[in-house]
């Protein structure tokens, strides 16, 4: 279990009073769930993931199987990020090596199926790679860590719809039963259908939380939760349009 | 033995053992800009003595300090540049990628430290072990090559 307790992050610029990135958060999250974590830019959604990996300062606690996240446990938790955390000289090959000195539960066989799969080539360095293929490769090395939380933020930017299309199934695939996924994307009718739970970030505020089953049974779908949590007004746009037309007069 | 893992040292992506290789020609550059300097200073200064005294005027040789001066220059250099470079093996986690927030998550935090400290680490070492032991050399050179005599009584010490 990840559980995240009053997180709290404040960013400041300057004389600038300080930003709230991160306001209360708390949410736990269980063994098996790919969770999706939505929210607009700047609502907090990558300030999350790293305050739960400790790569930024934050007030509040983040317990897993209740102990805090040391480096003892950390080997637990993975990373795939839209900013890539791979080395762009290293090779494919070369990362194998280094997560399998520092990751007892690498993943050697899903490494080379996923590897296979996305027909990315093994020694070539991967400043090479095409924006699509490094983010298959992040995603790739965050897969075959081993790590029971895999935190993906944004990992797909860049790729096209049917690379992502197979990303989902793959994944949906390969996953075991207690590995757990938190997904942060702005791609929400698209993983619609594969996260099982969604979280909504506003402002740095937890605002939503539904189990996509509850949501299905209740009629409703994760689009509509997400519109209807963040008040979504549906003829905001037309509005707009005939405040903008109204002035005009006809020639 | 094991042998020494020199990728293991540097950054990831990047060759530890021509970096080392650097290191290790800057430091022997060093050394040898400090000898020749020395040597050079050293020689030319005992020259002008010997031929003063000769003609019977008398030129003490100058302070072992004096002659010291810019022998230390090639490790003043190091001193200055290896720091930095261990400044930028760890900004290059933040070139092209984000390294830095794999580097930061693994179970051992001293890679980091040791991908981007040990070899500046190990050239400011080295580079103060030589330039001890070319001070010991000089010192050396300074008391056995001078005749006494020369000296200004206590001279070779920098203190008139």
């Amino acid at each position: 279990m990840l559980e995240l307790k009053n997180l709290y992050k404040d960013y400041r610029a300057g004389h600038i009073s300080p930003q709230k990135a991160l306001d209360g958060v708390s949410v736990a999250i269980g063994p098996g769930e790919i969770v999706g974590l939505f929210g607009e830019n700047g609502a907090g959604k990558t300030t999350l993931m790293k305050c739960i990996l400790g790569l930024i300062r934050y007030r509040g606690e983040v317990l897993l199987d209740g102990e805090p996240v040391t480096r003892r446990n950390i080997a637990r938790l993975s990373f795939a990020t839209c900013e890539h955390s791979f080395f762009p000289a290293l090779t494919a090959e070369g990362h194998r090596d280094f997560y399998r000195m520092h990751f007892p539960r690498w993943r050697e066989k899903r490494f080379r199926a996923l590897l296979e799969f996305f027909s990315l080539p093994a020694n070539r360095a991967l400043r090479h790679f095409s924006t699509g293929q490094k983010n298959q490769f992040e995603v790739i090395l965050a897969l075959s860590q081993g790590a029971d939380y895999i935190l993906m933020d944004e990992p797909f930017a860049g790729n096209d719809l049917f690379n992502r299309e197979d990303f989902y199934k793959v994944l949906l695939g390969i996953l075991e039963p207690t590995e757990t996924v938190v997904l942060s994307t702005h791609l929400l009718e698209e993983v619609e259908r594969f996260v099982s739970r969604a979280l909504l970030l506003r402002r740095g505020k937890l605002v939503g939380d539904a189990s996509t089953l509850d949501l299905e049974e209740r009629g409703g779908s994760l689009t509509a939760y997400v519109k209807e949590t963040y008040g979504y007004e549906p003829d905001r746009v037309s509005r707009a349009l005939d405040r903008l037309t109204e002035g005009e007069e006809e020639p | 033995m094991r042998r020494l893992d020199w990728e293991a040292l540097a950054p990831l992506g990047q060759d530890g053992r021509r970096t080392a290789r650097r290191i290790g020609l800057c430091l022997g550059l060093s050394t040898l800009w400090g000898l020749c300097q020395f040597l050079a200073s050293f020689l030319d200064a005992r020259q002008t003595v010997l031929w003063a005294a000769r003609l019977g005027e008398r030129f003490p040789m100058p302070s072992f300090a004096a002659l010291l001066s810019r022998t230390m220059l090639g490790f003043e250099i190091l001193a200055v540049f290896l720091p930095l470079a261990a400044a930028g093996n760890y900004l290059s986690h933040y070139l092209e990628t984000r390294s830095i927030y794999l580097m930061r998550r693994l179970p051992d935090r001293r890679d980091l430290w040791r991908r981007c400290l040990a070899l500046p680490a190990a050239g400011l070492l080295g580079g103060v072990v030589l330039a001890l032991a070319l001070l010991g050399l000089f010192l050396a050179v300074y008391r056995l090559c001078t005749p006494w005599e020369l000296t200004a009584g206590g001279a070779w010490w920098g203190m008139q």
